[in-house]
């Protein structure tokens, strides 16, 4: 399997906004140095826009639930309130999802860690096994492993937890 | 009974030949060179500093910032086990030691004391970038790259 086959189900979560903050550092790098897959993520985008515009114009007016729901027995009501509350998610929605935690399960080439006092962790053996432990005292670190030979390995810690978040971090810049 | 000794004698000669390179891989894995670098990630607009193109490749498409300076370079040459460091300018120091040398790489001990304490295997030439702390406005970067 190619590195590129590898991020194919990476792609689809990127797209969909699904993927962690490590997840979307890998493909973010892949795709610098990728023109195949920038092309398939564009081509995703396309594909996404002519869907929501292909919906789009097929959506029911807005009062047309109301109507429906007016017109509904009684019954819908003795459906449990946890039951009523879960959201159903479209197989296009979980699809991409699944594939996705599957092939960062398949390829461990980034990870977060927090640890702690007690937590030294040996062996981490990313894809190129250039980190081999880590202790941060409790910060959290995100770890991204060369995948190829012209990428360093990054080890980035963050500030303390409760100060300045990952997703934060990223959205401020560095 | 003396015909055999030039045949031995080239046995050995060979022998020693094919141990030599060997010999040298020995002499030169007892030292590791590291170079060095302290750059700074700012969000401020401003250059990108020269010395800090190749980290600038690894991260801009990691992370936003508009400048990125070097602070400090420096090569070191040390033993296995020989202790090395660098300070920050946060007051910090890096701490870092070799502990051995295989086909895969240089394995190398990092310590910021009270920080960070990881051991990495670095192969020859190919560097890791460690975003240390916060300071001033931006992200201190320490990169480590080993040469032997």
């Amino acid at each position: 399997m190619s590195r590129c086959q590898g991020f194919g189900a990476l792609l689809d979560g990127y797209h969909d906004g699904e993927l962690g903050l490590v997840q979307r550092w890998r493909v973010r790098r892949h795709l610098a140095g990728c023109g195949a897959c920038r092309d398939e993520l564009a081509s995703l985008a396309h594909f996404g826009g002519w869907l929501r515009a292909a919906v789009g114009g097929d959506a029911p007016e807005p009062d047309l639930w109301d109507a429906i729901a007016r017109r509904l027995p009684p019954t819908r009501r003795l459906v449990p309130e946890r039951l009523r509350a879960r959201r159903v998610p479209s197989r296009r929605h979980v699809l991409p999802g699944l594939t996705a935690t599957a092939a960062a399960a398949a390829v461990v080439a980034a990870f977060l860690v927090t640890t702690s006092d007690s937590g030294r962790l040996a062996s981490l053996g990313g894809a190129s096994g250039v980190v081999r432990s880590i202790y941060a005292n409790r910060r959290p670190v995100m770890v991204l492993e060369a995948e190829s030979s012209n990428d360093s390995t990054i080890i980035w810690l963050m500030d303390e937890l409760g100060e300045q978040s990952p997703e934060v971090s990223e959205s401020v810049g560095i | 009974m003396l015909g055999s000794r030039p045949l031995v004698l080239a046995v050995a000669l060979g022998c020693g030949a094919a141990l030599a390179p060997a010999g040298v891989l020995a002499q030169v894995a007892d030292s590791v060179g590291l170079s060095l670098t302290v750059s700074h990630a700012s969000p401020k607009p401003g250059p990108i500093d020269p010395g800090a193109a190749e980290i600038h490749r690894q991260l801009r498409h990691l992370f936003r910032y508009e400048s990125l300076r070097v602070i400090e370079q420096r090569h070191v040459q040390l033993r296995m086990q020989e202790l090395g460091g660098i300070d920050l300018p946060t007051g910090k120091r890096v701490e870092f030691r070799p502990l051995s040398i295989t086909t895969t790489g240089v394995l190398i001990a990092v310590e910021i004391p009270g920080t960070l304490q990881t051991d990495v295997r670095v192969p020859n030439r190919k560097q890791v970038v460690i975003g240390v702390d916060s300071y001033q406005d931006g992200k201190l970067i320490l990169t480590l790259q080993p040469d032997y």
